[in-house]
């Protein structure tokens, strides 16, 4: 389902894959996201998808759960999401949450829902439009998936002009349609996060 | 920020242990005398800016304390690798650190309370008597195996012991603004081991009315005794046990155990006697993809306007115990013991592979 990302961290952590050698230098391999519910054929994959390269260390490596095929014909056809932290776990391992929803709506919905921080600091009352496109808080980057969301708005256009390309507003997104699949990672607070996004 | 809770330290490799040096069980007081030459030999082998072994007044248990520049320091009981001392520092003063962990006077002398390890393995029998849990750490003897520092902000310490086929790593790191336990468990044996885990702090709060925890909602939660510790001041039959509803109407009674239901607030007031577990249920864990747990929560003190946070790496589930009324059996503050777990479902740990899991303390007070 795509190449899987690469995530800079800044702190330079290099090591190897926690199978092989001996703790880095630098980091330790705790891995908080064992909870991806990627069943048991795909943990050898989730151990190396948490190993650190030399100055990157891949932050997800979503392996459709099977190549072609999405789901089983019962469950509902469901988007699957991973949602990255701006700020990374201690040990440097970065702070992925997932999430799983029908498409069809607006990226912001689905972030609400899940209690997913979207706003951040702007979460308040007031300080904020809940979704009217005219603020500019609800800002998110689409680091894997940008295919699935509606294109750009003219507002999004306008309010994310000097911004990066990735970058969208979540109240304006909206995550395919109905009955579409697939999987997406998107960095929250993306002004407030410390590492990067290699591709 | 982070930046400063990120573990610039690397964790010693488990192999090197030339200069281990045992440190007394708590099974046994030691008499003042071995106790005094044993802290000795461990100053002389690890002593160094910020790292002091001192023999216990009251117990006579060899303890490490660590300190940083700042004046955070953290005691570290070495007999059984019971953090029983945390003193962040908090305010803008010379003065300004504070003890966040709660302990109390145990009945032969020793301590409760304080930061600790439950490691358990499970071992299935085959007459279908069920699971059958066993404690690795009783009885264990923690050898100081390494230390390191930067001599300004960070301490650690790593404590080891093997039990059986198991080598066990048990690591305090002390930072800044944080402080981090972890545990390594690597499997030297052929067959593969079922393991059940928590680290279990037991931190303080002013006053029972004013204490939250923040960070869970969404998170589905079920009523569960907490793993048995030696160092636990509620057993889990007392943790269990139901409050008579008393004053409170507020609020939904507390689920009966097996039965899970989704947090909806924002915070978590924990005025009555809970004893639960935050988690993904293990029948969702067998799902294709499952909404994750909270990575972390905040504690809330209203009263003395501090928080913590407590991070989970690598342990699946989250405990939160709070005493209700019978926290004043325990001391004159309220507390919560509360911590990291893999507890609903083991870890399995392949002969060959290590198993590493965390806890970090961090805080943004100052």
């Amino acid at each position: 389902m795509g190449p899987a990302v690469q995530l800079t961290g800044v702190l330079g952590a290099s090591s190897s894959p926690p199978a092989l050698a001996p703790p880095s230098p630098r980091s330790s391999h705790y891995c908080s996201c064992g909870g991806a519910g990627i069943n048991r054929q795909q943990q050898r994959r989730r151990r190396t998808h948490h190993g650190l390269r030399l100055v990157a260390a891949r932050a997800v490596e979503m392996g459709a759960p099977s190549a072609g095929a999405p789901e089983e014909a019962e469950e509902e056809p469901s988007v699957d999401l991973a949602f990255v932290s701006p700020r990374l776990l201690p040990d440097g391992t970065p702070d992925v949450h997932y999430r799983t929803a029908r498409g069809g709506q607006k990226l912001r919905d689905v972030m609400l829902d899940g209690n997913i921080d979207l706003y951040g600091p702007y979460d308040k009352f007031l300080l904020n439009c809940s979704g009217g496109g005219v603020c500019g808080t609800c800002i998110v980057e689409v680091v894997q998936g940008k295919e699935m969301l509606s294109p750009k708005t003219d507002v999004e256009k306008e309010v994310l002009k000097t911004k990066p390309k990735t970058w969208r507003l979540a109240c304006q997104a909206t995550v395919g349609n109905e009955d579409s699949t697939g999987q997406m990672v998107i960095q929250q607070l993306p002004e407030w996060k410390i590492h990067k996004w290699d591709k | 920020m982070a930046t400063s809770s990120v573990l610039p330290l690397h964790l010693p490799s488990c192999t090197r242990r030339a200069t281990a040096v045992r440190a007394s069980s708590a099974a046994a007081p030691p008499s003042p005398a071995a106790v005094a030459t044993t802290t000795q030999s461990l100053e002389e082998a690890f002593g160094r800016k910020g790292l002091r072994f001192v023999a216990d007044p009251a117990g006579g248990a060899p303890t490490a304390e660590l300190s940083v520049r700042n004046g955070s320091s953290l005691h570290l009981r070495l007999g059984d690798g019971l953090v029983t001392s945390y003193r962040p520092k908090v305010y803008w003063k010379d003065d300004g650190c504070r003890e966040v962990l709660h302990t109390v006077a145990g009945p032969s002398g020793g301590v409760k309370g304080g930061v600790g390890l439950v490691l358990n393995e499970v071992s299935s029998s085959g007459a279908g008597a069920g699971a059958q849990s066993s404690s690795l750490l009783d009885g264990a003897g923690w050898a100081v195996r390494d230390v390191d520092s930067d001599s300004f902000d960070a301490v650690q310490v790593e404590l080891g012991c093997t039990k059986g086929k198991l080598d066990i790593s048990y690591v305090v790191t002390l930072y800044t603004l944080s402080m981090a336990t972890a545990v390594i468990v690597r499997n030297t044996g052929t067959k593969p081991v079922e393991l059940t885990s928590a680290v279990l702090s037991h931190i303080k709060f002013d006053k029972r009315s004013g204490t939250a925890v923040e960070g869970l909602i969404g998170c589905p939660y079920c009523s569960h005794p907490p793993p048995a510790a030696g160092f636990g001041i509620l057993s889990p039959a007392e943790a269990m046990q139901r409050e008579e509803p008393g004053w409170f109407f507020g609020g939904p009674e507390e689920p009966r155990q097996g039965v899970w239901t989704v947090e909806e607030d924002h915070y978590t007031t924990l005025k009555k006697k809970v004893s639960r577990v935050y988690a993904v249920p293990p029948e969702e864990r067998k799902k294709r993809i499952y909404s994750t747990a909270p990575s972390k929560f905040t504690t809330i003190d209203q009263y003395s306007g501090l928080g913590f946070r407590l991070v989970r790496m690598g342990f699946e589930d989250m405990y939160l115990c709070s005493p209700g009324g019978l926290y004043d059996k325990f001391g004159k503050d309220y507390f919560l013991c509360t911590g990291p777990a893999s507890m609903l479902v083991p870890v399995v740990v392949n002969p060959g592979d290590e198993w590493r899991a965390a806890q970090v303390i961090e805080h943004d007070n100052l």
